[in-house]
Order: structure tokens, then C-alpha cells, then sequence
């Protein structure tokens, strides 16, 4: 009965959705607020009742209720509650009813939460996300229905994926999902600039507090999905360049793109239509993502069971390319250039412009890279699959331009090419880099590489020190004009101050990359009480234990960690079973420090003696603990700027517009 | 020089496998250490048929390594890389590659990004910095500037009709 009600309210929402579009249009064109506000009712309501739903599915969900489909096939009466909640987004229609839910309440709280400032746009804003609404919940009443009903009425689950069991997996498409759903909004807006014919001035400050807040989701998202495969997998690593993974990381380069161009837009009036263009393909590679994780048209280890809502997504994808050019190339000669007399040469925006050039090429080559199979397959008759060597050839090169590009760029200063002791700082940078390198090469054990490897690697940590030096004098200059005194810039300047953390948090992540280019390991079986040597740490295998967590059983062996003389603890390295999947998972033993993660496996043990001799696969990872740090500060960065409040009414548009 | 540089940049790409690596060393055990870095390097390069994304060198799968342990007898027999490359793909055909071949059709995949580095950059100069921006063409619309035009507009509505 409650399946039914469920599937009742999208289908309301669905009906909802369609007449919000229909009156917004009408709104728009004949100008009556009346409609608009019909419109963004109908919004309000339709996200109520999908709300209303998904509890409703939750509520279900802990029922076991099996005559539920998707609660048959994706949960199991041995699953505890935490991942009961999981459970809801672990399949194709949970996560696509998850990406709904998300995207309605975030479409609401816009239209809701619209500055006064953008009302004359508003109609065209509320039309774009109801529209993009409607064809979802279209899809979760027809091809991904989550209320879908099961007969007759099993006693048990088949159970949810074993290896989403994982308090990383649980946060991971929340987190992503949100960053998704959060770029529909700026795009929404980039809709109505190009509609209505003009960027006025609460865009840009809506714009870039969608596009901030879907950046640092995103920015989180992404790193806690590579959490979940390094902890997870058990292959000693956190990205692969797998299609899923690049297509969460395009949408991540956009928005990166967007916010930087918002900057330029803001300080100066150029790239306005740039921006348009970033606002929409941060959306359309968000969606991309999507149809390839849904119709398996790509191998890619997120692939769900292959469905038959893969030429739906196509045949939307298209619509919204070939109408989005369209609109565009009809409407992009409204958006007016500003009138300065100054701009580009040497100075800030150019370095600005140089980023988006970098990032651009960079979303280019991951775009080629993961729909290379396809083309290929077009052209030559022959599936050719690019894995992660491709993208190793080209990203390094990027990371290290993005990092000189950072330095450079934040000494630079708008419409002049006058470098304000910027000479000054960026050889001082040099200098103090060079010792701080060394210590970090040091204890990241970057000299076991040696030969012309360990040269490069020290050039890139050589340089993103130096980038964090020259981050760093740019900040104390700035503090210094305003006497010294933090509280001023922390109320004065706080998107700088965000920008600043996040840009040290992307240096540290890059950093991290850099330490853990190659992996220290070893495989060896040994006895109980018989230890191996590996750099200098020595691990013992203790003994055999089996133990219950929650609903898995993990069996293993456990390692004692040595290092000169100091006990630094043991892990576990073993094998989980859940009870309703046949498959035995790894699970990794990790002990973590500062420079090093001791990472471990064991591929085989001994089964007639329980464990007398086992083998274990040990890494000695350094320097990923960074990147996970750099994953806070990163959204820390994110966070501050945020909060800043004033930026983006300043823009120069509201500026000649006062005077 | 030109030759060096890309020999420079060849050995940069080949430093950063982001990815850690997985169990050869069993197989590794009596290479001589030139001999492992030359099958590290090999296995690193050829696909595992029967995973996701890897390379045989970081699957234990049994395809991958038998693989490996072929890829070992042939460095053992002292042939070079492009000689066991070729023995893969003759036998598996380039989809055993995990990087599009720099031949043929599959050249495009290489090309593209490498022009884009080298083109954008002179692109921007001609369109953006190249460009002053000389007409005080039509600047940002204020206020006032929307207001007489909405005037104009509703006066010659009124003269039309």
C-alpha cells in the first residue's frame, strides 16, 4: 500500500513538475508574477511530496519490506541500520530517485531563496530547473521506478552490494549528488541570462554561491569516493581514471572554470558569456556521468545492471546540447561586452585566462580519453579501451603548469601589469622552498627512487612549495595594507581568504600525488611469529582472528608494525563475508602515520591449519594521508568563501549602474 | 635537443603511475634489477583481460598471471619492449594495449590534447590579449540607459498604432 502511495506522489510530482514549467513559460512571456508564483508553488509542492516519498521508501526500507522490488533486490534482513539508510541510493532507482529528491529540495531553497535583485529573471530560472525536474520524474515513474512491486512476497533480500557496505560508500553519492544537483542552479540562471537577454546584478552573486557550494560538495564527493577505493578494493590505490571517476571529475574542472570566470566577470565585466557556457557544461558533464554509470555503454567498475534507461538519458543529453547551442548561439550576442579601456596583457585576468585555458584541455583530454571506446569502436571497427597510462602521460604536465599558474597568477594584479614586489617574492619563494623540500623528501622517502625519477619528483615538490611561499607573501601583503590586522580581512575579504585556503589545500593534494607516485611492496607468506622486512619497517604476522562486525564476519591476520625499535601498532589484513553474498572481500589492513600508510592484504591463507601461514601483500604508501587532507581544506577553502557575503554585488555592472 | 626533450618528457611520463603497483614481486624474484624495471615497465602496459582498469601488473588474476609470467620469459630471453608489445598485440590485437597506439587512426587521441596545448595559448593571444577593446561599442546597460530606452521603445508603440 505505501508502494503504491509512493509511487502515486512522483507521479503527482511528475504532473506537478510539468505545469510549473508550462506556467513559468508563461510567466516569462507575459510577464505576470501571478503565474511565476503558481509556478514556484508548484516547485514547493511537488518537493513536499517528493520528500514525503522518500521517507516513505525509508520507512520501508526498514520494514524489510520485500514486496517492494528495490528493497527485495538491494537490502536484506542481516543489514544493520546504518547501512539500511545506504541501501536506499545502493542501485540504479534508489540513486536516481536520490538525485531527484536532492534536485528538487535544491530547486526549491533557489527559488525560494532568490535575491530581490534577480526577480525579472526568476520565471526563466524556475522553468529551466522544472523542466530538467519533470524529465526525471518521468523516468522514476517509468524506466527507474523505485516503487516497482514484487510477487510473490519473499521472506529475505538478495541483499545490498557487499563492497557499498562502507561508511565511505554510505557518504560518497550523498556528497557527490549534492555537488551535482548544485550545479543545476547556475545553469538555470546561465538559462535565463541568455533568455531575458542581460547578466544583472544579483547573477553573479546567486551564480557564484550555487557554484561554490556545488564545488566544495564536489570537491568532497570525489575524495571520498577514492577513500572508499583505497580502503575498499584492495589494489593500493585511490584513482584509476576509470569513465566513472573521470566523468565525476569534469563536472569538478567546470566548476572549477566558473568560479574563476566569475572572478574576471565580476572585477572586470568580461567573460560573461564564458561563464555561460562554463555554468552549462558543469551541468550537462554532471548528467554525462550519469548516463554513462546507467546505460554501461562504457566498462567501468560503477556500472550498474544494464538498463533500459540509457537511450532515454541519450536522447536527453542531445536535447539539452543541441537546444542549449541553439539558445545560445540565437541569444549570446545580447550579453554586452563592458566598456573598459584596459584589459588583458599582463595581469591577473590573462593568468586568469591561462587557467581556464589549462583546466579546459585538461577536461578535453579526460573527454577523450573516456569516450574513446566509443569512437574507436565508430571508426575503426574495434573497441579500444584507454586506461590510466593515457591520462598519466597528460596530468602531470597540467598539475605542474596549474601550480606555476597558482603562484604567478595570485601576484598579478587586475588591468595592470605592474607586479607589486611580485619579482621580489617570487625569487624569495625559491629560495625558502628548497630546504622545506628537502625535509619533505626526506621523511616522504622520496630518495629510494632515485636516478632521474627522484629529480622530477623533487621539481614538483620543489615547485609547489614554492607556489605555497608565493600563496603565502601574497596573503601577508594584503594583510599588511590592512595593518596587520586578521579580523579586518576576515570581515572584509573573505572569498580572498577562502580562495587562499583552498588553493593550499589543492597544493597539498597535489603534493600527496606527488609522494605516493609509486608503491614500496612486497609479497610474502609467512609463519605465525615470522616477520619480513620492508624500508625500514618490520611487520610480524601475530596470528589468526576472526571477528564480527555488524553483519560481516572478517577473518585474518593480524601484523605487528616495527620501526626502529617503536611499536606503531598492528592492522589487520583479511577477508569479510556477508551473509547473503557469496563473494569474500578484502579487507585492508591500514596503519596510518603522517608520511606513511603501512597498507595490507592478504590474497591467501593457509585453510587446513586455520591460518598457520598466510600471504600478505603489504604496501608501504607515503604521503597519501595528504590527500585526504587535502580534501578538508580544500572544502574549509570552500567553506570561508562561502560565508562571504558581499562579493558579487560589487560587480562593476551595479557599480556604473549606481553611478 | 628537440630529441632530448622528448626523451625528458617520455621518461616524466613514464615516472607518474599514480596507481600503486600489485603483486609482481613474486615473479620478479630472480630478474636482475635492470631486467625488473624493463618487465615492471612492460606489465604496467599491457591490460588485464579479465578486470576493470588494470594493469597485469596490479592483477593477480590467473589471465594476468600467466601473462606476466610470459612477459618474464621473454625479458629473460633478453628481447626488448617493442619486440614483446608486438608479440601481445599480434596475439591479442592492440585492444590488449592500455594507451591508444601512436599509429593510425589512433593517432587522433595523442594529437588532439597536444595541439590544444600548443594552439590554445597562441588562440588566446590572437583573440583576447591581441585584441584592444577600441569601440566604445555598447556598454553595460544602466539603469538610466534601460529606462530612455523602454521610452523609446513605448513611444514608438504609441506611433505605430
Amino acid at each position: 500500500m505505501f508502494a503504491d502511495l509512493g509511487f502515486y506522489l512522483l507521479f503527482l510530482c511528475f504532473i506537478l513538475s510539468v505545469y510549473g514549467s508550462i506556467s513559468a513559460f508563461f510567466a516569462a512571456k507575459t510577464r505576470q508574477i501571478r503565474l511565476y508564483r503558481s509556478s514556484k508553488y508548484a516547485a514547493t509542492a511537488s518537493t513536499f511530496f517528493c520528500i514525503f516519498a522518500a521517507l516513505l521508501l525509508f520507512y520501508m526500507l526498514f520494514q524489510r519490506d520485500y514486496s517492494v522490488m528495490y528493497i527485495f533486490k538491494n537490502s536484506s534482513n542481516d543489514l544493520p541500520w546504518n547501512y539500511t539508510i545506504a541501501a536506499f541510493w545502493s542501485a540504479l532507482e534508489g540513486s536516481h530517485f536520490l538525485w531527484l529528491l536532492m534536485l528538487s529540495v535544491y530547486s526549491s531553497l533557489a527559488l525560494w531563496t532568490a535575491s530581490k535583485n534577480n526577480e525579472h529573471i526568476m520565471p526563466w530560472v524556475s522553468l529551466t530547473l522544472q523542466a530538467i525536474l519533470s524529465w526525471m520524474f518521468y523516468l522514476a515513474i517509468s524506466y527507474s521506478d523505485p516503487f516497482l512491486k514484487n510477487f510473490p512476497l519473499p521472506p529475505d533480500g538478495v541483499g545490498m552490494n557487499a563492497l557499498l557496505q562502507n561508511p565511505y560508500m554510505a557518504t560518497h553519492p550523498p556528497t557527490l549528488f549534492t555537488g551535482y544537483t548544485a550545479l543545476a542552479i547556475p545553469f538555470a540562471y546561465a538559462v535565463a541570462a541568455l533568455c531575458y537577454g542581460d547578466i544583472t546584478e544579483g547573477w553573479l552573486k546567486s551564480v557564484r554561491r550555487w557554484a561554490l557550494f556545488g564545488w566544495t560538495s564536489l570537491t568532497v564527493g570525489i575524495i571520498l569516493g577514492g577513500r572508499w577505493a583505497y580502503v575498499e578494493l584492495g589494489w593500493s590505490g585511490y584513482w584509476a581514471w576509470d569513465p566513472v571517476e573521470n566523468s565525476s571529475f569534469m563536472p569538478w574542472i567546470f566548476s572549477t572554470c566558473l568560479l574563476h570566470s566569475l572572478l574576471v566577470q565580476e572585477k572586470i565585466g568580461h567573460l560573461k558569456r564564458l561563464s555561460v557556457v562554463l555554468a552549462f557544461l558543469g551541468f550537462f558533464f554532471s548528467f554525462f556521468g550519469t548516463f554513462i554509470t546507467r546505460s554501461g555503454i562504457i566498462s567501468s567498475v560503477h556500472s550498474f545492471a544494464q538498463s533500459s534507461i540509457g537511450p532515454n538519458y541519450l536522447a536527453y543529453l542531445v536535447c539539452l546540447l543541441v537546444g542549449m547551442t541553439i539558445l545560445y548561439a540565437v541569444r549570446a550576442p545580447t550579453l554586452l561586452p563592458p566598456d573598459t579601456d584596459k584589459a588583458w596583457g599582463v595581469s591577473k585576468e590573462s593568468a586568469l585566462m591561462l587557467t581556464q585555458f589549462l583546466l579546459g584541455t585538461f577536461a578535453l583530454i579526460i573527454f577523450i580519453g573516456t569516450i574513446y571506446p566509443i569512437v574507436s569502436e565508430m571508426i575503426t571497427g574495434a573497441r579500444f579501451n584507454v586506461q590510466a597510462p593515457y591520462f598519466n602521460a597528460f596530468a602531470p604536465w597540467i598539475g605542474l603548469l596549474l601550480v606555476a599558474a597558482i603562484a604567478v597568477g595570485n601576484l598579478l594584479r587586475w588591468k595592470t601589469g605592474k607586479f607589486l614586489g611580485g619579482s621580489k617574492i617570487l625569487l624569495q619563494a625559491v629560495f625558502w622552498s628548497l630546504p622545506v623540500s628537502l625535509v619533505f623528501a626526506y621523511f616522504g622517502r622520496v630518495f629510494e627512487s632515485g636516478g632521474f625519477r627522484f629529480g622530477i619528483q623533487m621539481v614538483g615538490i620543489a615547485m609547489v612549495f614554492w607556489a605555497a611561499f608565493c600563496l603565502t607573501a601574497d596573503l601577508s601583503m594584503r594583510l599588511k595594507t590592512l595593518k596587520g590586522s586578521f579580523k579586518l580581512l576576515w570581515q572584509r575579504n573573505r572569498a580572498y581568504l577562502g580562495a587562499y585556503v583552498a588553493h593550499i589545500g589543492f597544493l597539498i593534494a597535489i603534493l600527496g600525488f606527488l609522494g605516493n607516485y609509486r608503491g614500496l611492496e612486497t609479497v610474502k607468506t609467512l609463519k605465525k611469529g615470522e616477520s619480513t622486512e620492508l624500508y625500514g619497517f618490520e611487520i610480524k604476522y601475530e596470528g589468526f582472528d576472526i571477528l564480527q562486525e555488524q553483519n560481516a564476519t572478517i577473518y585474518g591476520g593480524v601484523l605487528s608494525v616495527h620501526k626502529d625499535g617503536t611499536d606503531l601498532g598492528t592492522l589487520m589484513a583479511g577477508r569479510s563475508k556477508y551473509p547473503t553474498k557469496p563473494e569474500l572481500l578484502h579487507e585492508v589492513g591500514l596503519l596510518s602515520s603522517f608520511w606513511h600508510d603501512v597498507y595490507a592484504v592478504m590474497p591467501d591463507f593457509d585453510k587446513a591449519t586455520r591460518g598457520e601461514t598466510a600471504t600478505f601483500q603489504i604496501h608501504i604508501n607515503p604521503t597519501v594521508r595528504l590527500v585526504w587532507i587535502s580534501c578538508v581544506i580544500m572544502a574549509l577553502g570552500g567553506l570561508i568563501a562561502l560565508l562571504d557575503r558581499s562579493r558579487g554585488l560589487n560587480t562593476k555592472d551595479h557599480l556604473e549602474a549606481v553611478e | 635537443m628537440i630529441k632530448g626533450m622528448f626523451l625528458v618528457m617520455a621518461a616524466l611520463w613514464s615516472s607518474f603511475g599514480w596507481s600503486s603497483l600489485g603483486q609482481a614481486t613474486a615473479l620478479e624474484e630472480d630478474l636482475s634489477p635492470e631486467q625488473k624495471i624493463e618487465f615492471r615497465d612492460i606489465s604496467k602496459d599491457l591490460r588485464c583481460p579479465t578486470c576493470t582498469g588494470l594493469s597485469i601488473l596490479e592483477s593477480d588474476a590467473q589471465f594476468s598471471i600467466q601473462m606476466k609470467t610470459a612477459v618474464k620469459e621473454q625479458v629473460l630471453a633478453g628481447k626488448n619492449k617493442a619486440e614483446i608489445m608486438s608479440f601481445f598485440t599480434e596475439r591479442y590485437g592492440l585492444w590488449i594495449l592500455r594507451e591508444p597506439p601512436k599509429k593510425g587512426f589512433h593517432l587522433v587521441a595523442w594529437a588532439l590534447p597536444l595541439s590544444a596545448m600548443i594552439f590554445g595559448p597562441l588562440l588566446l593571444w590572437f583573440f583576447v590579449w591581441r585584441r584592444r577593446i577600441t569601440a566604445k561599442s555598447r556598454s553595460i546597460r544602466s539603469t538610466a540607459d534601460i529606462l530612455s530606452e523602454m521610452d523609446r521603445m513605448i513611444a514608438s508603440e504609441k506611433a505605430g498604432t
